[in-house]
Parts: C-alpha cells; structure tokens; sequence
C-alpha cells in the first residue's frame, strides 16, 4: 500500500477513475477524489464503528484520534 | 444470609455477592467471568441469576470503579443490559442493602458511605432492544426476523442492533479496505458485477480454529 502511494504521481491522481457496471458507467470522477471518498472516509467510518462494537463488548478501544479512555483514564466518560 | 467471597484483589477490593431473599424466596447469582481487573481502580465482571424458569438469566456485565477524591474513595457502580426495565429497578434495592452492608465489611461503621446517586444504570431503552436481540442470537436462535443479518445464529455473533453489521462482517470489511485503496491507484475502473464483488478471496477464520 505505501509503495503504491509512493509509486502515485500527481498526473495519475488528477486523471478519471470509473465504477462501472458490466459496460454501464456508474460513476465518474478525478481519482484523488475517488480515493479520499471511497477509501478514506470509508475506512475512518467503519473504523469508529468498530470502536463501538470492542466498547459494547467491554474489549478496549485502541487509540484513533488521541488516547481511548482505555489508555488515559482522563478521558473516560465515567465520571460523578 | 449466607455469602461467598467471589473476587479479591490484592488492593483490598473484595465483592461479596450475598443470597437475596425477595419475597420469603431465597435465590442466588454468581459471577460468571472477570473480564478486567485493574488495581485499584476498576472491576469489571459478568454476573447472572442462577435460576429464572429453570435457566439461569442472561449475563449483565457489572463495572466497579473506585474514584480517589479528596481522600476518599467513590465507588461508581454500573450493570447492563436488562431485558426490560422491570428487570433494571427491580435491581435498585439488593444493590443498595449491599452496599450499605459494604460499610460493616470495611471498618466496623465506623465509615459512612455517602447513599444518594450510588447506582447509576444504564437507561436508554434502545440498549434493551439490543440486548434482547444479542441474547436471541447467542441462544442460537436464528429464526427471529429482526436479525436478519445473522442469518447463521451462530454462537457468539455480536451485532448491537439487528440493522447492524455483525462484528465479524464489519471486521472483515475494514480489513479488506486497503485492497480497495490500492486497486484506485492502480486501476481505472471498478466493476461492481464482477464476481465477489471484486473483493479478494480471503478466508474469515476463528481464533478456536486457527
């Protein structure tokens, strides 16, 4: 992944990228947008969700954005 | 009365779960597992009736946290889920008698506990929701329709809500992302009918099995 991110040039970012369907075009755009929607924001989206999941399961939750409350006590939501 | 030391820790933190009488029957509850101890601060273990109907009742998971302020020690206490909210309150009062029991365990009396706002459960009702359809899937009962995504009934399958993705799915899902990523550098197109809906062939394998 990081080698193909490395490989990326700014000309190939900028071209057309397609979700097709058999012949049918679904979907066109510039494939850095592609990217940050389909890859990106997916994987922050899913990836919080799964948060919830290991909390309702009393697992603890790894760092994301800053320390979980499993590894700074500050930041639990527990309080009086 | 009768009443069994369950979990100790070396901090001075022992829990007593007493025999409760309710109604001139005495009934009992154990603690079921211990899924985190960490000294001094916090204890949190699942807990069930040994007997409703001739089974024992879905498992809660109770989380004690010991808070220093100013000195003293406040106990936040917390259990979940219910299956309905009969079920919670009628937890209110065992749990207060015990904790008032709690003070001649520590010091004789000579302690107080402060009495107002010791139990703090969980009230959203959507949780009870949850937790009905979780306790369906775990007893393997696949056939209720509201969990249509676990169609399996498999054992152990946890999704918080029957509209909701189960954890194993969600899991695979986020783990396969990357591929996705990586496949909008290298190709020029995504083709949604094609077989596995594109996705690489991985096998999903559980920890028992591997």
């Amino acid at each position: 992944m990081r080698a193909t991110i490395a490989a990326s040039t700014e000309e190939s970012l900028h071209q057309g990228w397609s979700l097709t369907a058999g012949d049918r075009i679904l979907y066109t755009e510039t494939r850095y947008l592609v990217y940050r929607q389909f890859f990106f924001n997916h994987f922050v989206h899913h990836r919080a969700q799964l948060g919830v999941y290991l909390r309702l399961n009393d697992i603890p939750v790894p760092m994301t954005y800053g320390p979980s409350a499993d590894e700074s006590p500050s930041m639990s939501a527990v309080s009086p | 009365m009768t009443s069994a030391p369950v979990v100790s820790g070396a901090a001075a933190c022992t829990v007593i779960l007493n025999r409760v009488t309710i109604n001139q029957h005495s009934i009992s509850g154990r603690v079921v597992s211990i899924l985190r101890v960490v000294e001094p601060e916090r204890l949190v273990f699942t807990f069930h009736w040994d007997n409703r109907g001739g089974l024992p009742t879905p498992e809660t998971t109770i989380t004690v946290i010991f808070e220093e302020r100013d000195g003293k020690t406040t106990m936040h206490f917390h259990q979940a889920f219910f299956e309905t909210i009969e079920d919670r309150d009628g937890h209110n009062g065992g749990w207060n008698s015990s904790f008032d029991r709690l003070v001649d365990h520590l010091d004789g009396g000579a302690l107080s506990l402060q009495t107002n706002q010791r139990l703090k459960i969980v009230s959203t009702k959507g949780f009870y929701e949850y937790r009905a359809a979780f306790t369906r899937l775990r007893s393997g009962d696949g056939s209720d329709p509201s969990c249509t995504r676990a169609s399996s009934g498999l054992a152990g399958v946890f999704n918080p809500h029957p509209k909701s993705m189960p954890l194993g799915e969600l899991a695979m899902h986020i783990a396969t992302l990357p591929d996705l990523g990586k496949r909008i550098l290298t190709e020029d197109t995504f083709d949604v009918t094609a077989p596995n809906g594109g996705r690489p062939d991985l096998v999903f394998e559980s920890q028992e099995k591997l």
